[in-house]
């Protein structure tokens, strides 16, 4: 059952002041409205794991590890490999964070990944089978919060396709029932790099990469996450206000445009489009 | 996908639908006697009913808020609702609706009014043929009204997709499962704002801006379908008084 | 859409639904009901409108039930549940005379339960006895209680002894057990055995 959480609003210094600055174009960090925070993205931080990625955005700090292993497919999909997306908010990333099984912002944070993921086709699936309905490979992308200041929803998706893209998939060959490594790797198939850019609405100034500060003082969000093509693959509003529809085309235009800048900083894709 | 032909030679869908036609929609309010307000909704061969609870003291204590009430929203498959069946226990995917659902209507609930309370929303689908959070936030604003809750609108929700290669309201489950997007789409006409959007599949730019007025339009022939339901409740209400006056 | 049509179509005794517009604040002041955003006049409940064309007022009267609110000022009917000597919890069960489905949780403080000095709630009113009580304070949680007033107090109580009903022998200002004989102290409302 979802309820009405309940948020430390900001100190009224500071809802104020920052209102104050957005009627000037102005962000309490010196950003503009459509300015992302410092994007830092480190590929193969973790060697135990097929493939990672560390992003930073600003302060918020997010770990993707990719796993793969093998396994029968989804039995609607018996043609296709299977991709897996989960989410941990650790308690050491936020002191709201409580350990314990996956609430609805952890679930929802995941599926919303997994999403741009999926129907971007990132990841070709048909690519991961290796006997149809019996065996294929499954791809488990775990995202873990190691900080939380806002934006999750980019910081984990940038993370989850820079891992992706650095992935090695294992090689295994079949004799009889048995599943065997052959100890060689390939490039894990990834044919598109999905970006999601989150804006959020705060009095009536719609905020490129909100840090946690606006997104206590924003009404509602949203996520849009568009391809290489330049095609929306995946959108989720979040939050508990609303937007015009006039708002949610400008938000699309701007995400649309922010997409591009965060595509050239994503390491394995520039390699791979051409 | 792209095996079956889901629009035919004459631009018709798998239902006979035209792309802008919605599927036909039963509405009935107030047929759950223990809750405050009900609804039942059948959109299509999805079949849908709400109840709500509340406002009502807060429990556990400790969640309650001093300046609004809380609101709880359960968004909720029947076991038998699929053609395999679901296992009752919360899904992800439900987990997530129940989120969203909840944030659509945060905005039209005078909360405030109430404070320290809680109003609870219960969506269960009892059978599932696509666009069912749709027509669940369609019913739900129904059984809100129907328990007297201050609105600022009705909500009315539809969701437009995109089936080989044409732009399509309202999907039945074949045309969700097969088709190339998907966007669920909630609309509070008085305020023209939309409190529920989401999407998945792929679409252009130019689709995109075309779904949302298509959204927008299906919503409100929708919201108009709602009113009538509502104002036909009392209407008949006051009739049946009238006759047994006269008996 | 044309302003004047629009206010053509919403007449006196019109059956409106949430969010339906009624008019705007140049012409008319929001009443019950409604609800005003960028000067437009919408209805927030489901209900059949009320034009006054003399105060200039539009209102909407909800067909529906309006859900009871604890709100400062309202009177309650209680049934006592905890006593301590400084604190009792009421179970309130309806407000304003109004049944309510689901009870809520109120508190009475011993300083608001008399007028003069109270050594001990319990002197006031024990579990079980019906209150009547005016709501002095909505921000906090639970919301809080008085019993001061002539009409306020205990209006229905049982002996602690039997359980019988008691009376009030108005000229003792005492309550009575007709079945054992015990005498019992309460803080007694005017309407005491009216409810």
């Amino acid at each position: 059952m979802s309820i009405t959480p309940q948020t430390e609003p900001l100190t009224k210094i500071k809802s104020r002041q920052m209102i104050e600055f957005l009627k000037s174009g102005k962000r309490l960090d010196g950003r503009t409205l459509t300015q992302h925070r410092n994007v830092k993205i480190e590929a193969g931080v973790i060697g135990k794991a097929e493939g990672s990625a560390q992003v930073t955005l600003g302060n918020t700090r997010v770990l993707v590890g990719v796993k793969i292993e093998t396994g029968p497919p989804y039995s609607d999909t018996p043609n296709m490999g299977v991709l897996t997306v989960n989410a941990e908010l650790l308690p050491l990333a936020h002191e709201v964070f409580e350990p314990g099984p996956p609430d609805e912002n952890s679930i929802e944070l995941a599926r919303v990944v997994d999403r741009s993921i999926r129907e971007s086709k990132a990841l070709d699936l048909e690519s991961l089978v290796i006997i149809p309905a019996k065996l294929a490979y499954v791809v488990f992308v775990d995202i873990y919060i190691l900080n939380h200041d806002g934006n999750l929803f980019d910081a984990s998706e940038y993370a989850a396709i820079s891992a992706l893209l650095n992935a090695k998939l294992p090689v295994v060959k079949v004799e009889g029932e048995e599943v065997k490594p052959t100890g060689e790797f390939k490039e894990l198939p990834v044919r598109e790099c999905p970006i999601s850019v989150t804006i959020a609405k705060v009095d009536e100034a719609l905020l490129v990469d909100p840090t946690l500060e606006e997104e206590v003082m924003a009404s509602a969000k949203i996520t849009i996450t568009t391809t290489s093509t330049g095609k929306i693959c995946a959108i989720q509003k979040s939050g508990g206000g609303a937007f015009t529809p006039q708002e949610i085309l400008e938000a699309q235009r701007i995400a649309r445009s922010k997409a591009e800048e965060i595509r050239s900083l994503i390491p394995g894709w520039g390699g791979r489009c051409g | 996908m792209g095996e079956r032909k889901l629009i035919d030679e004459n631009g018709l869908r798998v239902d006979g639908r035209r792309p802008d036609e919605l599927r036909p929609i039963k509405m009935e309010v107030g047929l759950l006697a223990n809750a405050d307000g009900s609804a039942y909704i059948e959109q299509g061969k999805s079949k849908i009913i709400v109840a709500v609870y509340g406002p009502k003291e807060v429990h556990p204590k400790h969640l309650g808020l001093t300046g609004r009430a809380i609101i709880r929203c359960r968004y909720h498959m029947a076991p038998f609702s699929t053609p395999e069946r679901k296992s009752p226990a919360p899904s992800r995917r439900e987990i997530e609706l129940s989120k969203i659902i909840r944030e659509a209507f945060e905005p039209v609930i005078f909360s405030e009014y109430y404070p320290r309370s809680m109003i609870d929303i219960f969506i269960e689908v009892l059978q599932s043929d696509g666009g069912t959070r749709c027509a669940g936030i369609t019913a739900a604003s129904l059984a809100l009204a129907d328990a007297g809750i201050p609105l600022r609108d009705l909500v009315a929700a539809c969701a437009v997709g995109k089936v080989d290669g044409q732009l399509v309201v309202d999907l039945n489950d074949v045309e969700d499962k097969e088709g190339e997007a998907d966007m669920p789409v909630a609309y509070i006409p008085a305020l023209n704002q939309i409190s529920l959007l989401q999407m998945d599949g792929q679409l252009t730019e130019e689709e995109f801006a075309k779904a949302l007025e298509m959204a927008k339009e299906a919503c409100m022939k929708i919201y108009q379908l709602q009113k009538q339901t509502l104002k036909q409740k009392y209407v008949e209400a006051k009739e049946a008084v009238e006759k047994g006056e006269e008996a | 859409m044309n302003e004047s049509e629009n206010m053509r179509a919403k007449r006196n005794l019109d059956l409106v639904t949430p969010g339906e517009r009624l008019g705007v604040i140049e012409e008319f002041q929001a009443g019950g009901g409604t609800y005003v955003e960028k000067g437009v006049i919408y209805s927030r409940a489901l209900g059949k409108v009320i034009v006054d064309l003399e105060r200039k007022r539009i209102s909407v009267q909800p067909k529906t039930r309006i859900p009871p609110l604890l709100r400062k000022g309202v009177q309650i009917l209680g049934e006592v549940q905890q006593v301590q000597d400084k604190m009792a919890t009421i179970k309130v069960l309806s407000i304003n005379g109004e049944k309510l489905s689901r009870p809520y949780t109120a508190v009475l403080h011993i300083s608001y339960a008399v007028r003069g000095f109270l050594r001990s709630l319990y002197d006031a009113l024990r579990p079980g006895d019906l209150v009547k009580a005016m709501v002095i304070g909505d921000e906090n949680l639970p919301c809080q209680l008085t019993t001061i007033g002539r009409r306020l107090g205990v209006v229905r109580a049982y002996c602690t002894r039997c359980g019988s009903p008691l009376t009030y022998n108005r000229g003792r200002k005492i309550l009575e057990c007709r079945e054992c004989g015990k005498t019992e102290r309460r803080k007694v409302s005017e309407d005491y055995g009216a409810i």
